[in-house]
């Protein structure tokens, strides 16, 4: 029987976050790890649509169409062919309050998990986004050292500006990425209003990204060709992946690719793990001293509910649903559209409004426009000849609100063990009508019934399934990362934050999960 | 349900790029409109009423384009939109298609005459639906 001092489960940004800290002393990564078997032939999106590539930009079978029929309940990337090997695993599916699925879902089966698909902003939480938040059970110092840590390995862009407190401090390594001519503009009159002393209602600044600009430490740098809604593993782009590959480049790790952990057995000097080798069927047994469950919020709830065979046990669960909000400037309109770009642009908070909240403005332009015609109430061939000269003027506002957990939405099993989320209570976006009066001054418009509440399990920023307290009921962690009745199982992903400030929550998880592993590391045992 | 036939799609991609784009559509689109429709199946099994609308609109040649607006709807789509949509993405992403052009300005003129003629377009459309009793 194969024997590890220590195991960690699953690659995305929990897992690899720990395995660097426990690099080179008997610890083993186990993956389900899928790579991706179709690639974006095309250095940019420009390139793919003048030559003419349907198949590159629709998918060999037309998989990135699955929205003609059923709008909205899949994210773009989700429906990219090249993207697709991310959500293989687990099915889950979420229910809203007439019990209907809005949300299909499935864990992810990548090597990098969900990182592969996700926006790249890296950002720190604050000491105020934990008190607003509420339930933490430590102060925000206990993650500096693995915040600065981290930024340092992944690389962050961006700058020094009004965004700097809100944004926890860092001093960005790279500049930030090209502005599009609308939010170049939405900045300008940001400065210049505040140069003014205007009364402004918020705070605008560069985004924190995880993309390098420039070429650094022999990393390449982005080619920003507008290719993120159709492809993963871009150079200069980070994902979970990279440090996955590093670690085992430089055999830092034991990687056991292909492997679903099926069960565990805790005894007093070491835990047992089943596993399933996925293309053989093949079981394989081995043990170790500590386990860590990375597999994501839901599988890794999911494993929990079978190990402690609860079918009817209720888990909290917390979602961060966005709230998108297209705004114009009317000024940008017919602007001539940048060769190069990245979708997010700018970011923004309302300081004085009550509940926390982020604003990240996005530029839609590296989608496929089709995507945007159903939403121009006009008739398709005035709304294709228009949607250039538009979007020059456009950029969309995702608003994010603190998200706390509500006793009826919940996680729990089905009678097939499969993962059903009820998510009935989705408060309305308390931030919008302020928004959009703080933006007004600024040149850029929208109205309130332009917003769409995004469904919940959409945005993938879930959360709260087994909350760490410093005294964990059942089903609750232990602050160190140990489940509430063991010594040497401990969950280090998204599922042990017991709330979500208003901020992209992937760097916090990685910090607390590199934290965990230090105290794996100290624990003595 | 109704099902259609490779006539029945080939005529519905010419008719609806003709709406959308005003000429004649090009071979590879309508090889490919029709490739989607085996792949999708949804797309080909069209309820009753859908298929009627659709009938008619291709029948007697109405202006699919301005008569889609009126036929949106929440949740799944109207098998017009869902067509006239796909139409829309084979162009867009078939070869450096005009309506698509990115990285070209558009003056100003040009958009607010597109405004307008949307506007008009929508107007056609709501008498259009009325008079022929689409669905």
């Amino acid at each position: 029987m194969d024997w590890f001092e220590r195991v960690i489960v699953g690659s995305g940004p929990a897992g690899v976050a720990a395995a660097r800290r426990m690099a080179g002393q008997g610890t083993c990564l186990i993956d389900v790890g899928d790579f991706p078997q179709q690639s974006f032939p095309h250095p940019s999106l420009q390139s793919a649509l003048v030559g003419g590539d349907v198949e590159a930009l629709l998918g060999r079978h037309w998989e990135m169409l699955a929205n003609l029929i059923e709008p909205g309940c899949l994210h773009p990337k989700q429906r990219a062919a090249a993207l697709r090997f991310v959500m293989q695993g687990v099915p889950f599916r979420v229910r809203d309050a007439a019990g209907e699925v809005i949300v299909h879902g499935a864990g992810s089966h990548a090597a990098g998990g969900m990182s592969n698909i996700w926006g790249a902003q890296l950002l720190r939480y604050t000491d105020d986004d934990l008190v607003d938040a509420g339930d933490w059970p430590y102060a925000i110092s206990a993650l500096e050292p693995y915040y600065a840590d981290l930024e340092t390995h992944i690389g962050i862009s961006g700058q020094v500006d009004d965004m700097h407190g809100f944004l926890g401090g860092v001093i960005p390594a790279m500049p930030p990425v090209p502005m599009v001519p609308a939010a170049e503009r939405l900045y300008a009159n940001y400065l210049s209003c505040r140069n003014e002393k205007t009364k402004l209602r918020f705070l605008l600044g560069r985004s924190r990204l995880a993309l390098a600009t420039q070429a650094t430490h022999g990393r390449f740098e982005h080619a920003l060709g507008e290719t993120e809604f159709f492809t993963s593993g871009q150079h200069g782009l980070y994902t979970a992946r990279r440090t996955l590959e590093e670690l085992k480049d430089a055999e830092s790790i034991t990687y056991m690719g292909r492997y679903q952990l099926l069960s565990w057995r805790e005894s007093a000097e070491h835990v047992e793990l089943d596993l399933r080798e996925l293309v053989s069927g093949e079981h394989r047994t081995l043990r170790t001293h500590h386990l860590l469950l990375g597999c994501g919020t839901v599988q890794t709830a999911r494993l929990i509910l079978l190990h402690g065979k609860e079918q009817g046990r209720v888990l909290p669960f917390i979602d961060h649903p966005p709230t998108l909000l297209p705004l114009f400037l009317p000024g940008m309109f017919c602007s001539e559209l940048p060769v190069r770009s990245f979708p997010v642009q700018l970011i923004a908070t309302l300081p004085n409004n009550q509940s926390g909240n982020m604003i990240s403005f996005y530029y839609p332009g590296g989608l496929l426009w089709s995507d945007l015609l159903p939403d121009i109430p006009l008739p398709m061939d005035a709304s294709v000849r228009m949607i250039g000269a538009l979007l020059g003027g456009m950029l969309v506002a995702q608003i994010w609100e603190t998200s706390r957990p509500v006793p009826s939405n919940r996680l729990q099993l089905d009678e097939d063990g499969e993962v059903v989320i009820d998510y009935p209570v989705r408060l309305r976006c308390a931030a919008l009508p302020y928004l959009l009066t703080a933006l007004r001054p600024l040149g850029a418009y929208s109205l309130e019934r332009f917003a769409v509440l995004s469904p919940p399990g959409w945005g993938f920023h879930h959360a709260g399934c087994l909350p760490m307290r410093h005294c964990p009921a059942a089903f609750e962690t232990h602050v160190d990362g140990r489940l509430w009745n063991s010594k040497r199982v401990r969950v280090i992903d998204g599922s042990v934050l017991p709330s979500l400030p208003a901020k992209n929550h992937t760097l916090t998880l990685m910090a607390n999960a590199a934290r965990i592993a230090d105290e794996v590391m100290r624990c003595g045992y | 349900m109704n099902h259609s036939t490779h006539a029945d799609l080939r005529q519905e991609a010419e008719h609806f790029y003709c709406c959308l784009f005003g000429s004649e559509a090009p071979p590879a689109l309508i090889m490919h409109y029709l490739a989607v429709h085996q792949c999708l199946t949804e797309l080909s099994e069209v309820s009753v009423e859908h298929s009627r609308t659709l009938r008619i609109i291709i029948g007697r040649r109405l202006n699919a384009a301005a008569i889609e607006p009126w036929l949106r709807r929440k949740g799944r789509r109207h098998a017009l939109t869902a067509k006239l949509l796909l139409v829309v993405y084979l162009a867009e992403c078939g070869s450096g298609h005009i309506g698509f052009s990115r990285h070209v300005r558009v003056e100003r003129g040009a958009l607010i005459f597109a405004a307008l003629r949307g506007l008009a377009g929508l107007c056609h459309g709501y008498y259009l639906r009325r008079y022929h009793g689409l669905v």
